[in-house]
Order: structure tokens, then C-alpha cells, then sequence
């Protein structure tokens, strides 16, 4: 490893910008020693926190900014300045006829029958979405060139009304970008300060609807971030750091400031796709080639798949939804995003008995304020938190290391009021029945989200994090059958874990349709070139990350260009469907007509993985083409040098306490660890319960519980 | 297991309720037709060895909801349950049975438990062509509309019925799409099939009897609550509309009887010589849906739900059309079953019903030559606004229907068209305190070089979308060709390549006084260009005064 020559500037940092909490995360990657620090999110200026955390985690291990190579940032800013529209003043220059894509929307009620529901209300109003006088038509032809007067004029308008950002959203820019570029070079001759984002850069993607809609947001967030991320970069500069600076993207890979800041619509989901990244990472670590990664919060749950080491990804996704967990309620946003689902099953999840006499839990959260009812902060609705109290899975006194009393009376009492007397029922027996139902919850949505990939649950061991994870993952994981349960160490700052150990990574992606078999290979060629070039001039920017390129390779971090992956795939369906398989094409080569039955052999095994059947005599058809290139990662997850010496016999030191726990039935005294002493080795039958400073992990009755090597809990059921 | 507690009952209600939806996603990314994957004119659901719908999904096409709850039980009258195997699939367009059109199949899978019928996978989809002219609003009776299929099994103990499918493939335009969609059907039906063998197998129930029975009376209980809560009493409603060659009355009449509701139609139009004719399980699956609209149960829909609600019209109305009466365009009478009913509760449900809506939604269909040379049919589907709610602007949505319209960019890329303009219509909306959602413009030219056949269906020309306690009517909608002639709105033309059709759909009905609008917002929606400045002062005046009750 480099370091040895420069023992200076070998230390990755990961920093992730929740709502409430900010981590940070050191890691040497020599070592494979970290810390993790957790402080308070600083809202006004988020950067603050970062800052703190990235100065306390290295004083507390005695090290100077400069030592650090490489700092990896995620942070949910441009979601939230889309859910509290905090963006900017945007305007909107749109083919003439179609100035109200954007607000028409999906066209559709998103719960049946509810005429009174809201839809979300666009980022651009009307009356600063101004169509022009342009047209191309489906094929890329250029029926009417854009008309300079019309843009002008249309510019003009913008510029008096004060917009800070512009977005260009022209018909079928997909398929010929010239008119949007012609536009945007009126913008940069009338308004030079403008930022401009066009629907062809941003999401060069056939269907008006989620490209304009995705650029619009990608103009919307543009001068926030990059004023933010500008702005970050130069205090890091001024507190004495020298190395490189990059994003987390959603779908879980980095790029650099500056591509962040012309595509933020791209770091949306940087948090959860570092969680997620984190997941992929230990799914590495220990070899699982199948991981249901599952991070309980405090109002939701979030459940994504882990296959072959890498989250799966999408390119559906929806911002600032107006229903929470109601889909087609929200923004519609085209992004390569790692592929997770949320639950509205959190700690915070508000249960009760509604008007079918059935319990029902969420996805109505109380929150932090006033939280649940043992939090003895107001709150009077019971909780998932509170049924987890009363059946004996939290210590009262040591929650959140023991920085919360929790007020178990109090949860009982909101229980026994909500649930019990309701169903007729003793308040243990509501929290049973809460704690089953939220499992169950999650099972359910777990089972569908993975029948619609084509993949069997049973084949995959879950990874819990997040606050609640590890309470309710031995049940999850019953309720779909799986047999094994792994507890990460530190599960309560994962996602900075995941900044620090994501890889450089771009997926640019370009509609072009066409039976295979009527494919022009030219076309297809150059169009994959295209992308392939693009992608290694965005890695080229994350390397060029930092101080002095040459040091890039030497700073053990960013890697070089000969180890990039290209990753190259087509999705495809039968002529006439409209939703597509992704069918993996060879990752480097000019694709030949040789090589095309492969290609349909491909698909029909992916469309048959995924929809359970093939179609005889109806032909192939290529729709989008996609390339995915990634460097290593700056920092890869190992075993720590010394593991702690097993006691001879497996068993466990003694209990720090006993207590009665309820798992159906009555109560059982149950021995509760703090986690911090159970050296690697050590072996726990369940029931028994396993608690450190954010986090506890429940072994159910008739589980088995071992610490390995690497410091992970891993849960036999 | 005996007794189910209310724990087990929820977790499987859950269960069953996501099996069905999965059934809705395998059939919308399996389908080929445009109706199917992009304006979700389709439906599937759950029902109980009785043909008792037990799980809907939480999207679908609400009126074939309605219309599969008595259509699984014609199925059984035809083939009792000793008649059936494991592996069967039956198939049926009757729009006395079913859907009320015939390009509406729907297709019911029996659900066998060791070797015991347990229950029925059904769905409904909107299949392109069903043979005959082209779905339209002109024919003359329901064999000028195409084929009809009685219930006759697509598969029988899993075999398919092979002269069934070339029969069907002879009688169609466009072959391998309606096949397509068909094949889609079946693979719905069998992940709802597979979902609930499996959840049988893990909870150990023998069938769906008791967690069945279970859903169905506490969706009953909660409907029944909340029926008590109204008054009891008979309330009106009536609405026009423009009907084919004379205007269509409809007219309702509203029973509330402690528990129960009762809708009858009686006084409503004989049925009509052309096709918006509407049999009856659509008229009673449109009132239905109405009905829950206003009472909103916060419980799953199932039969239980519905079991409070009765519906009636005499035989020969136009909402009860008897044979051989042609249907093609039923939603332009049907689609006003709405309004009747909202004008009706209005006095008793003030702050649920919404302002009349530009329903009936505008489906022309259209058939030519698509980019490749080949032939297409398919809906094109233009929404206009609805009415304002008590408290809320209108907006743009398929309402009563589901379907949205699929994408311009996709259209254009598979059809010789050119879409000029998709864009909501200035002063279109209903004036009022709160305002109907807006209209909208679709217009659009055919190019290559053959003709392309396009069947109206449209209404509310000649009836605007009204408003409710003194708002104002939304705009009438129009459609001409070529700017110059206006364009029957229930009769197929042929267009030629250069020709230029445009469609502008009603805006909704406005709610209270637009002189008692928010100044704020009369002034957005003039900058916005939604209300021109001279609406604003004619209509909306220029001081409008505050609202005392906000």
C-alpha cells in the first residue's frame, strides 16, 4: 500500500447529513481501523456539522486535516429543498404546445376514492414555464429549428421575473438535442450567469413526462447544492485538508463536486445509497452473494436487495411525494437510484384499532416531537417504540446509552388505551400483537418487492441497521423465511460508513429503439463509445479530485485508469410491451451480428427471471442502452488486524442484566450483553437480548446467536 | 385453526390485498396494448369460492371493479363449481355479464386447494379489437360492434382452447396484440393464483372462508357506520346530457334507510338506436363508485363494503339497456351517473361531493397504419378537468375513469401523427370560490401517407360541466377538423394525411361564488394564463370580499 511511502494522507472520511443526526466515519484503509462520530445536524448551514464531526473525529484519534485523503460526502439536501421547496426560483423554456407537461402530471388519482386528495404542486408555475417555437419530431428530425426571436423573448421574460435557474425541455431532445443546445446558448447570450440544465443532458430518456420532470427538479436544486458544495470545498481548504473531495450519488457510487453540482437531481438519494453501499460492502466482507439489506428508522423502514455485492438499482423513482407511501404521489424522477423501498413502519409508527376493529400500525409517524409515549415528551399515541419497551426488548435506562429514560408505564398505559381494551386484550398482549403486525408489514412489502425482481427471499441472509433494525429483524426475517440475521457492528452510522467505501461511479444511459434484429450496429456502436467516453471524463474528474493529480494513485484512494469496469446493458422487451428487462451485453467491443442471438438469449432468460415466461414468435427490442463505469473503491471493508481472543469455551461473559421479556405467551427472564464486551466467538442462545449505544439486537427463543471474526452479530434462526 | 384473531385476520387481510396487487403489476408490464400498459384500462381482483369479491387492488379501472363482482357469479351460475378443474380459464366479453362493451374480457381462473375450489383470480382488461367496426358510438346494435364471447374456457385443465384462439385471431385487427393482452390476463391471474396457495400453505387455513367472511363483515360494519351516520330520507339529483341525436336525461333518486342506501333510476331516457346505450353492472359499478367516493370508507372495498348499497333501474332505460342494444360508447351516458349522484347527497354530504366534471372522459379510437407498416387500433384518451371540491380547486385527472393518456413522445413515436398541442385551456374552468380544474386542448395532425379512421367519442358539447352552490359552469368542450368544420362527436370519419384534428375537453364546475375568491389566487391564475384578465373582472370581479367562513 502506498502509505507505507506517504505515511501523510492515507485516511478516507465519509460524512452523511441526515435529518437529525450527522455522521462521520475515519477509516485507514491499511488498518481497516474507524471511528465514527455522530452530531447534530445544522440546518442553516449543513456544512457546520460536517465540519465539527470530520474536526472531532480527528482530534479524538490525534490526527491533523491533512492526513486525510479523501473526504466522501452524502447528504439529503436536494431532497429536502424538494419536499420544502427551499429550491430555487426556476423557469422553464418548453416546445410550444406543451407548457403544462409538468403539471398534468401522471393525469391520475392516486388513491381510488378520493377526490379530495393533493397532487404535487410543480416546481415552475405556469406562468414561468414559457414555450418557445421549436419542434423535433420522434426520429430526431428538426421539423422547425428553434426560433431565436421566441427564446429570446421567452429568456428575457425569465431574467425580469428574477429566476436564478433555467431548465430547457424540448420534445424529443432525447432523440436530437440541437434545438435544447441552441436555446441554452440564447440563455448564456442574454443571461451569462444563468445556470441552464437541458432535459438532454440531464435525462436524454423517450416519455416527456419524467424527463422534463426530472430536469425541472435538476434546475430546481442546482444553485442550492452547488452553492453548498462550492462553499464546503473551500472551508475544508481552509481547515488544513489537502486530498480530494467527492458526492455519494444515489445510486451509490462518487463523483465529483463539480458534475454534482450540474446533475445534483444525481445525489438525491445519497444517504440511503450509502447505507445501501455500506450493505454491499459487508455483504463482501462475508461472502453473501444474496442480502436483504433492512434499515429500521424512526418513520420508515427501508428495504433494498443486495445481489452479487452491489445494491440493485432503478430508474424509477418519485421526490417529495404529498402521500408518503402512496406512489405516483410525488415528483417523478428518472435517476440511476439504488433500488429501496420504504415502509411507513418506523420506531415512531403510530398503532390503533381502526374502524374494521383490526389493529393497524403507520405509516402515521409521531416523530421525535413528541415521539412515543415513553419518551414522556407529550406523545399519547402508542408506538412501535412503546410496544418494543413493553415487551421487554428496550432497557429503560439505557436507551440511546442511556441518554433517554424511557417511561415503560407510559407505553403501557397509551397501549392498553389505543390497542388493548379496543380489542379486548391485556397492554402486553397490544404490544405483542403491534410488534407481529409491523413485522409483518415489512415482510409483506419485502415479498413484493422481491417478486417483482424474480428473486427467492429464502436464499438470502438479512443485514439489520438503523435505530430499530436489529430489534424486529429475527421475526422479518421468520416471516419470510430466512434463516440467517447479521448485525454490522456500529449499526447506527452505516451510511458514512458507505460514503467512505463507495467507488467512483457513473451510469449514463440513451434511448434507442429498435427490433434487434433490425439493429444498426453502427448506431448502437457509436451511441455505447458515446457513453463510454462520457462516463471516463466524469471518473477523470473524480480523480482529479484534490491537490496534485499525481498523488491521485498515491493517495491509495481514487485508483487509476486502467482498473475501471465498464459495465455495459440494454434493456429490452417483446415489439409493443412497454416495460423493459435488462439484458447484460459484453462490457467491452464494438458489438457484432454475430453476437446478436446471444443478446436475445440473454433477454429471454431475463424476461423470463422476471415475469415467469417467454413469448414465442414475437420479435425483440432494444429500447435503452446503458453503461455503468466505476473505478475501485478508495477504501475496501476488512477484518480488523487483531480480533479479540474468543473465550475458550464460546460462552459468553456473564450478562450485564436480566430482565423479563415477552415472545408470545408470557414472560421470559431473559440475559441482556452490552455488545462492546462480547469478545469474537462468543456464542448466545436466544432468548436473549444484545444492546449497545444506538442499537439492540433481540435473539428470539430458539435462535442462536455468535460474534465472528469481524465483529458482525450474526443471528441463526 | 378455528378462530381467527384480529391480529391474524389483519396480517392476512394484508397479505391477500398485496397478492392482488402484484396480479396489477404482472398484467400491466406483460401486456402489449397501450390501453393496458400505459392508460391501466384494465382491473384485476380476488374473490371467494362463491364468485364474493374478498381483495381489490389498490389501483385499478374502478368501474371494472364494480362489474367483476357480478360477473365471477355469472361465471359460476354457467359453471358450477363441480364443473371446474385446476388449470381452467374462463373467458367473457357479454356486456350483459361483464364490462358493458365488448372489448372489455374478462377472464376468472379458479383457485383449487387440494383439489377443492377455494376462490377466483379474475381481472378485466380493455382489449384493442374485438372485430366488427372499430369501437365507436354509431353503431346500430351490438353485432355491428363485433364478437360476442359467452363464458367458454380459454384453457381447460391448463390445455389452451386452441380453436378459441384461432377463432379469435381470425376476427381481429390487430392479432398478436389482443393475444398478448390475453396471455398478460392469464399471468395475472396465475401470480394471484400462485400467492394464494402459497398463503394458504403458510397460515395452514383449509380455504378462504373464515378470513373471507372476516373481511367481508367488518368492510360491511364500517360501510353500515357510516351510512347511520346520514340522515334518513330520499334525496334527488339529475343531470343532461348530450346524448346522440336528443339529449339523455338521468336521473336519480337516493333512499338513505338506517343502514342502507338505495339508488334508483327510474325517469331515466329509454335506451338509445345508437351505442351509448349502458348495461346495467356498469350503471350499478359507476353509482357504486360514486357512492364510496362520498362516503369514503377508510376499509378495503370488497362485497361487504357493497353489501349496504343497493342500485335499480327498469329494464329499457338507457342505464339498463336490453338486447341487442349497442354499447360501444356507454361511458358518454354512464360517465354522468356521477353528477346525478353527487346533486343528490350534496344536501346531506356537503363537504364530499365535488362540482360537476368533464366527464364522460373523451376516448376516440383510432385505426391506420402505425411506423412500421402496420395496423394499429387504439384509444386515445383526452381528460379534461373536474369539478371543484368544497374547499380545493379542480385539477386535471381521469376521473371516473382510471386511465391516464399515454405520453406524446411515446405516441408520436409509434403513430404517423404529430401532436401539435397538450395544454390546459385558459378560461376553461368553472368560475367560483374554488375553481374547476381546466380543460385541455389535444391536437394533432396525421402524416404518412394513409387515411386514419377516427370514431368519436365525446360529450358535453352542448352541456358544460355545472358548478355547485352558486359556481359557475366549466367551458363546454368542441372538436373540429381542419379548424373549419366541427367534428360529430359520436360518428367515425376518415381523415386524410395534412388533416389537423382538435379536441378541447370541458373545464369542471366552479364551487361557491368566484366573487368570494381569494384575491391571491385570482390574480396566480391570471398570471399564470389560466384565467384571462377579462374573466377576472367580469367574472371574478375586482375586489372579490374576503370569505367569513375562510
Amino acid at each position: 500500500m502506498s502509505s507505507a511511502r506517504r505515511p501523510g494522507r492515507t485516511l478516507v472520511a465519509g460524512a452523511d447529513i441526515g435529518g437529525t443526526f450527522t455522521d462521520v466515519c475515519l477509516l485507514d484503509p491499511k488498518t481497516g481501523r474507524s471511528t465514527a462520530r455522530k452530531v447534530l445536524t445544522t440546518h442553516r448551514d449543513p456544512a457546520d456539522a460536517v465540519l465539527a464531526g470530520l474536526a472531532g473525529a480527528l482530534a479524538e484519534e490525534g490526527l491533523a486535516p491533512a492526513r486525510v485523503a479523501i473526504v466522501v460526502h452524502a447528504t439529503t439536501l436536494a431532497t429536502n429543498a424538494l419536499i420544502e421547496r427551499t429550491g430555487a426560483r426556476t423557469g422553464m423554456l418548453t416546445t410550444r404546445g406543451f407548457r403544462d407537461v409538468i403539471e398534468v402530471g401522471y393525469e391520475q388519482l392516486y388513491d381510488l376514492y378520493d377526490l379530495h386528495l393533493d397532487l404535487p404542486a410543480p416546481l415552475v408555475p405556469r406562468a414561468l414555464r414559457r414555450p418557445v417555437a421549436e419542434r423535433t419530431a420522434a426520429d430526431g428530425e428538426r421539423i422547425e429549428a428553434l426560433d431565436g426571436e421566441s427564446a429570446d423573448a421567452a429568456i428575457r421574460f425569465l431574467v425580469d421575473r428574477g429566476v436564478e435557474s433555467v431548465a430547457v425541455c424540448f420534445l424529443h431532445a432525447y432523440a436530437n438535442p440541437e434545438n435544447e443546445r441552441a436555446a441554452a446558448d440564447r440563455v448564456r447570450a442574454l443571461a451569462p450567469d444563468l445556470p441552464v440544465s437541458l432535459s438532454s443532458e440531464v435525462l436524454p430518456e423517450l416519455g416527456e413526462l419524467p424527463r422534463f420532470s426530472t430536469t425541472v427538479a435538476n434546475a430546481y436544486v442546482r444553485p442550492l447544492v452547488s452553492r453548498y458544495l462550492v462553499g464546503l470545498k473551500e472551508r475544508l481548504r481552509a481547515g488544513g485538508h489537502r486530498g480530494a473531495f467527492t458526492v455519494v450519488n444515489s445510486r451509490g457510487g462518487t463523483m465529483s463536486p463539480e458534475t454534482a453540482a450540474r446533475f445534483p437531481i444525481r445525489m438525491l438519494e445519497s444517504g440511503p445509497a450509502a447505507g445501501a453501499h455500506a450493505a454491499s460492502a459487508h455483504a463482501r466482507r462475508l461472502r453473501l452473494r444474496n442480502l436483504l439489506s433492512f434499515d429500521m428508522g424512526g418513520t420508515s423502514a427501508k428495504i433494498c436487495l443486495v445481489r452479487n455485492h452491489a445494491p440493485q438499482v432503478t430508474v424509477e423513482f418519485e421526490a417529495a411525494r404529498v402521500a408518503r407511501f402512496k406512489r405516483k404521489s410525488g415528483l417523478p424522477i428518472r435517476v440511476p437510484v439504488v433500488d429501496l423501498i420504504e415502509i411507513g413502519a418506523g420506531g415512531g409508527s403510530i398503532a390503533r384499532v381502526d374502524d374494521l376493529g383490526l389493529p393497524a400500525v403507520g405509516p402515521k409517524s409521531a416523530g421525535s416531537e413528541p415521539g412515543p409515549a415513553c419518551y414522556a415528551r407529550g406523545g399519547r399515541e402508542p408506538t412501535v417504540t412503546d410496544a418494543d419497551a413493553v415487551l421487554g426488548y428496550l432497557d429503560p435506562e439505557y436507551f440511546l446509552g442511556g441518554r433517554l429514560r424511557l417511561d415503560t408505564g407510559a407505553a403501557e398505559a397509551s397501549l392498553d388505551e389505543r390497542v388493548g381494551r379496543p380489542l379486548g386484550i391485556p397492554a402486553v398482549e397490544a404490544a405483542w400483537t403491534v410488534f407481529r403486525q409491523v413485522n409483518e408489514q415489512m415482510a409483506r412489502a419485502a415479498a413484493v418487492h422481491a417478486s417483482e425482481h424474480g428473486v427467492d427471499l429464502r436464499r438470502f441472509t438479512l443485514l439489520a441497521f438503523g435505530g430499530a433494525g436489529p430489534i424486529h429483524a429475527a421475526c422479518l426475517a421468520r416471516a419470510l423465511g430466512i434463516r440467517r440475521v447479521v448485525v454490522p457492528p456500529d449499526p447506527g452510522v452505516l451510511s458514512a460508513l458507505g460514503a467512505v467505501l463507495a467507488p467512483p461511479c457513473f451510469d449514463l444511459a440513451a434511448s434507442y429503439r429498435a427490433e434487434l434484429e433490425r439493429v444498426d450496429l453502427d448506431r448502437a456502436n457509436r451511441l455505447l463509445a458515446g457513453l463510454e467516453a462520457q462516463g471516463r471524463a466524469l471518473l477523470d474528474e473524480v480523480e482529479g479530485e484534490g491537490e496534485g493529480r499525481g498523488e491521485a494513485g498515491a493517495r491509495g484512494g481514487t485508483g487509476s485508469a486502467g482498473r475501471r469496469e465498464v459495465v455495459r446493458q440494454v434493456d429490452m422487451r417483446y415489439r409493443n410491451q412497454r416495460y423493459e428487462a435488462p439484458v447484460p451485453l459484453p462490457p467491452s467491443g464494438a458489438l457484432a451480428q454475430e453476437g446478436l442471438p446471444a443478446v436475445e438469449r440473454a433477454f429471454h432468460r431475463a424476461y423470463e427471471r422476471r415475469y415467469g415466461r417467454t413469448i414465442r414468435g414475437v420479435p425483440a427490442e432494444a429500447v435503452t442502452w446503458r453503461v455503468s463505469v466505476s473505478a475501485p473503491s478508495p477504501a475496501t471493508l476488512r477484518s480488523p488486524r487483531r480480533a479479540p481472543v474468543p473465550p475458550p469455551d464460546g460462552r459468553p461473559e456473564g450478562p450485564a442484566g436480566r430482565r423479563p421479556a415477552w415472545f408470545g405467551g408470557g414472560y421470559v427472564d431473559t440475559p441482556c450483553y452490552r455488545r462492546a464486551r462480547l469478545a469474537a466467538g462468543t456464542r448466545l442462545e436466544g432468548p436473549a437480548i444484545v444492546e449497545e449505544d444506538r442499537s439492540t439486537t433481540i435473539i428470539p427463543p430458539g435462535a442462536r446467536g455468535v460474534i465472528d471474526p469481524a465483529g458482525h452479530l450474526v443471528l441463526d434462526l | 385453526m378455528s378462530a381467527l384473531d384480529p391480529a391474524e385476520i389483519r396480517i392476512g387481510w394484508n397479505r391477500l390485498l398485496s397478492i392482488v396487487d402484484q396480479g396489477t403489476v404482472a398484467l400491466k408490464r406483460t401486456a402489449f396494448s397501450r390501453n393496458v400498459t400505459d392508460a391501466d384500462d384494465f382491473s384485476n381482483a380476488l374473490f371467494d369460492a362463491g364468485g364474493n369479491l374478498i381483495a381489490q387492488p389498490s389501483q385499478g379501472e374502478v368501474a371494472f371493479l364494480g362489474v367483476m363482482s357480478t360477473e365471477v357469479k355469472a361465471f359460476l351460475e354457467r359453471y358450477p363449481p363441480s364443473t371446474l378443474r385446476p388449470g381452467d380459464v374462463l373467458l367473457s366479453n357479454d356486456p350483459w355479464l361483464g364490462a358493458s362493451q365488448l372489448n372489455d374480457y374478462t377472464m376468472a381462473a379458479p383457485i383449487f386447494r387440494r383439489r377443492r375450489l377455494v376462490g377466483f383470480a379474475a381481472c378485466c382488461a380493455h382489449s384493442p379489437d374485438v372485430g366488427g367496426r372499430v369501437l365507436s358510438s354509431d353503431s346500430r346494435d351490438i353485432h355491428e360492434e363485433g364478437i360476442i364471447i359467452p363464458p367458454t374456457f380459454l384453457f381447460r385443465a391448463g390445455r389452451p382452447n386452441a380453436e378459441l384462439m384461432r377463432f379469435l385471431r381470425a376476427n381481429v385487427r390487430v392479432p398478436d396484440i389482443v393475444v398478448g393482452d390475453l396471455m398478460a390476463q392469464v399471468a395475472s391471474n396465475n401470480v394471484v393464483k400462485k400467492g394464494v396457495a402459497e398463503f394458504l400453505e403458510d397460515t395452514g387455513l383449509p380455504d378462504l372462508e373464515g378470513i373471507g367472511c372476516e373481511m367481508r363483515a367488518r368492510s360491511e360494519r364500517a360501510m353500515r357506520t357510516i351510512i347511520a351516520g346520514l340522515p334518513d330520507g330520499t334525496w334527488r339529483g339529475e343531470v343532461e346530457a348530450d346524448g346522440d341525436e336528443a339529449p339523455v336525461t338521468i336521473r336519480v333518486r337516493v333512499d338513505v334507510a338506517g343502514e342502507s342506501v338505495s339508488v334508483d333510476l327510474a325517469g331515466t331516457s329509454p335506451q338509445s338506436a345508437r351505442g351509448i346505450n349502458v348495461t346495467f353492472n356498469w350503471t350499478y359499478a359507476d353509482v357504486v363508485y360514486a357512492l364510496l367516493c362520498a362516503l369514503e370508507p377508510d376499509s378495503p372495498i370488497n362485497a361487504g363494503s357493497l353489501a349496504p348499497l343497493r342500485v335499480s333501474a327498469p329494464p329499457g332505460c338507457i342505464l339498463n339497456a336490453e338486447y341487442p342494444a349497442a354499447v360501444g360508447a356507454r361511458v358518454l351516458v354512464a360517465h354522468y351517473v356521477q353528477a346525478a349522484v353527487f346533486r343528490a347527497l350534496e344536501p346531506i354530504l356537503p363537504h364530499r361531493v365535488i362540482a360537476d366534471s368533464a366527464a364522460p372522459t373523451w376516448v376516440p379510437v383510432l385505426s391506420g397504419v402505425d411506423r412500421h407498416g402496420e395496423r394499429f387500433v387504439e384509444i386515445l384518451i383526452v381528460h379534461g378537468g373536474i369539478g371543484a371540491r368544497p374547499g380545493k380547486d379542480g385539477m386535471v385527472v381521469s376521473y371516473p375513469d382510471h386511465p391516464p393518456t399515454t405520453a406524446v413522445e411515446i405516441f408520436e413515436s409509434e403513430k404517423p401523427i404529430l401532436v401539435e398541442a397538450k395544454e390546459l385551456l385558459p378560461d376553461s374552468a368553472g368560475a367560483g370560490r374554488f375553481r374547476g380544474g381546466p380543460g385541455q386542448q389535444f391536437r394533432f395532425r396525421l402524416l404518412g401517407d394513409a387515411p386514419l379512421r377516427v370514431a368519436m367519442r365525446a360529450d358535453r358539447i352542448r352541456h358544460p360541466p355545472l358548478g355547485f352552490s352558486g359556481g359557475r359552469a366549466g367551458r363546454a368542450g368542441a372538436a373540429t377538423l381542419n379548424d373549419r368544420e366541427p367534428l360529430h362527436p359520436k360518428r367515425t370519419v376518415f381523415i386524410d394525411p395534412g388533416d389537423v384534428v382538435d379536441l378541447r375537453t370541458p373545464g369542471g364546475g366552479g364551487y361557491f361564488d368566484p366573487r368570494s375568491r381569494a384575491r391571491a389566487a385570482v390574480a396566480r391564475d391570471v398570471d399564470d394564463g389560466i384565467v384571462s384578465p377579462a374573466q377576472a373582472r367580469a367574472v371574478y370581479g375586482h375586489d372579490p370580499p374576503e370569505d367569513p367562513n375562510g
